[in-house]
């Protein structure tokens, strides 16, 4: 009778400890996720502001272009009041596109190619982009670790209870994706085999 | 955790033998002596290492716009505080990282690394430096470091309270005890540098496969491999003992083809071989090097 009471007493306090550790656990991944996201945000704001005076720079070198300081205004505005990662990450997407096209007008005035201010913008909207990059795969590395912890068993009765929910995953175009396709069966130089 | 279990195990061996013979008063002396060390470490390691390498800190970003850049992004991608900065003017390629805890972490760098490597390689060493910081790998190695240095100290304490005739008490003339002393006082220091750098090269395949999660380009960091072993020259800031084990390799010197039970790193040839397998075939192609290429994009006005 003792006896099967000490078990029962000690599986309840199993399960108990296991349910306070799951649910820190999830509130862990869920403020770190909310914090990444708003790291992507600061770094998608600093590249919001940085266009305007992009447009400027270019719109002095080629003012006729029109169509196409339309077009990164337009996705800007779009890319500014979208919300949630899903609509962002469509809008981001949208916005490279229209800045492609900008640089590659750019690309014809050897005047604004060679204009200090110009260069400066470009470096700084390549940086911008590469931290967007890097912010996005911290969210998505934590998004990804919920999402496994919200589906898996026994701790999804845990997510269920705590009201915790899978999150969406920001995704953009890599426009630093590594081109695979160059596979090259020539040794490196440094490789010296 | 086993290697952690084996340091337990030797010090209980260590202190039951040291206690048998010369009381507990002797094991308790010896163990203030080893916390004091961590203590000492733990305070001054960081610039024991920065003094010892000949490091200088990089203030802002404009020093080195490129590495800034690329330990910032890394530093995002890992979900990690940006470490302090240092070049080490060596001519050997080589990088290590140092601090207690990713809030205090230092990142070095040697000039000749940022004169070797093109950027996809650059990102990958500062990718496993980064691993190192968030693994709290340093951390690690310090309390091994010290752990197996007070086990040393044990022993000696031991061989030479021998010679002064020591083992007051029963133990003494007892040859079984004396046996006992002998036999653990020579081996229990071997069998911690074992663990210890079996703890080492064990970090070192974890943080090459972290960097990997980092950068997904595991055959930036293969390139890397193979230029820093094939440009390695012996180094005077860096073969020294204590800082080898926090190099992204082993300093020319201490290094030999086979990982035996001693050397502070897995055979290079075996890291790249993984990271090879992970990068399914695919060669990197080796570009200009980081610090040519910053003369080459001075700005044409």
């Amino acid at each position: 009778m003792s006896i099967v009471l000490i078990i029962l007493i000690a599986l309840a306090v199993l399960v108990a400890v296991y349910a306070v550790v799951t649910y820190n656990g999830f509130i862990r991944l869920r403020t770190r996720a909310d914090e990444s996201f708003s790291d992507i945000e600061v770094q998608l704001k600093r590249r919001h502001d940085l266009i305007p005076n992009l447009v400027e720079t270019v719109k002095g070198y080629a003012a006729h272009e029109k169509q196409v300081f339309e077009n990164v205004t337009a996705a800007r505005s779009n890319a500014v009041s979208a919300k949630g990662p899903q609509a962002q990450g469509q809008a981001e997407n949208a916005l490279t596109g229209a800045l492609r096209q900008l640089f590659a007008v750019a690309e014809a005035y050897p005047d604004l190619k060679a204009s200090q201010n110009f260069l400066e913008l470009q470096d700084e909207m390549t940086d911008t982009e590469d931290k967007i990059q890097a912010a996005r795969r911290f969210y998505n590395m934590t998004v990804r670790d919920l999402n496994i912890k919200v589906d898996q068993f026994p701790s999804r009765i845990i997510a269920g209870m705590a009201g915790v929910s899978k999150r969406d995953f920001f995704e953009l175009e890599d426009p630093a994706e590594r081109e695979v396709t160059a596979v090259s069966f020539q040794s490196t130089p440094a490789s010296g085999t | 955790m086993l290697l952690v279990a084996g340091f337990i195990l030797l010090y209980g061996g260590l202190g039951f033998v040291l206690s048998l013979w010369l009381g507990e008063a002797a094991f308790f002396v010896a163990l203030g002596i080893a916390l004091l060390m961590v203590i000492v470490n733990m305070f001054a390691g960081d610039d024991l290492v920065l003094a010892v390498s000949g490091a200088r800190r990089l203030e802002s970003k404009d020093e080195a716009p490129e590495l800034w850049r690329k330990v910032e992004n890394l530093a995002i991608t890992a979900g990690l505080p940006m470490p302090r900065l240092y070049i080490v003017p060596d001519e050997s390629p080589n990088a290590f990282a140092a601090g207690r805890n990713p809030e205090q972490a230092i990142v070095a760098v040697t000039s000749g690394l940022l004169d070797t490597l093109d950027e996809e390689e650059l990102e990958g060493v500062l990718a496993h430096e980064m691993s190192h910081v968030r693994n709290y790998d340093v951390r690690l190695m310090t309390y091994a470091a010290v752990l197996a240095g007070s086990i040393a100290l044990l022993a000696n304490i031991m061989l030479r309270a021998m010679w002064f005739g020591g083992g007051n008490r029963d133990g003494r003339g007892n040859p079984i005890v004396l046996i006992a002393v002998i036999a653990s006082a020579v081996l229990a220091p071997i069998a911690a540098i074992v663990i210890q750098t079996a703890i080492s090269r064990r970090r070192e395949y974890v943080a090459d496969a972290s960097a990997v999660e980092l950068t997904r380009y595991p055959q930036g960091l293969a390139s890397a491999l193979r230029s820093i072993s094939s440009n390695a020259r012996p180094s005077s800031h860096l073969s020294n003992g204590a800082i080898a084990h926090l190099m992204i390799a082993a300093p020319l010197g201490a290094r030999e083809k086979v990982s035996t039970l001693f050397s502070t790193h897995p055979p290079i040839e075996d890291r790249i071989a993984r990271l090879d397998e992970m990068a399914g075939g695919v060669v990197h192609q080796h570009g200009q090097p980081t610090a040519a290429r910053r003369a080459a994009a001075a700005p044409p006005t």
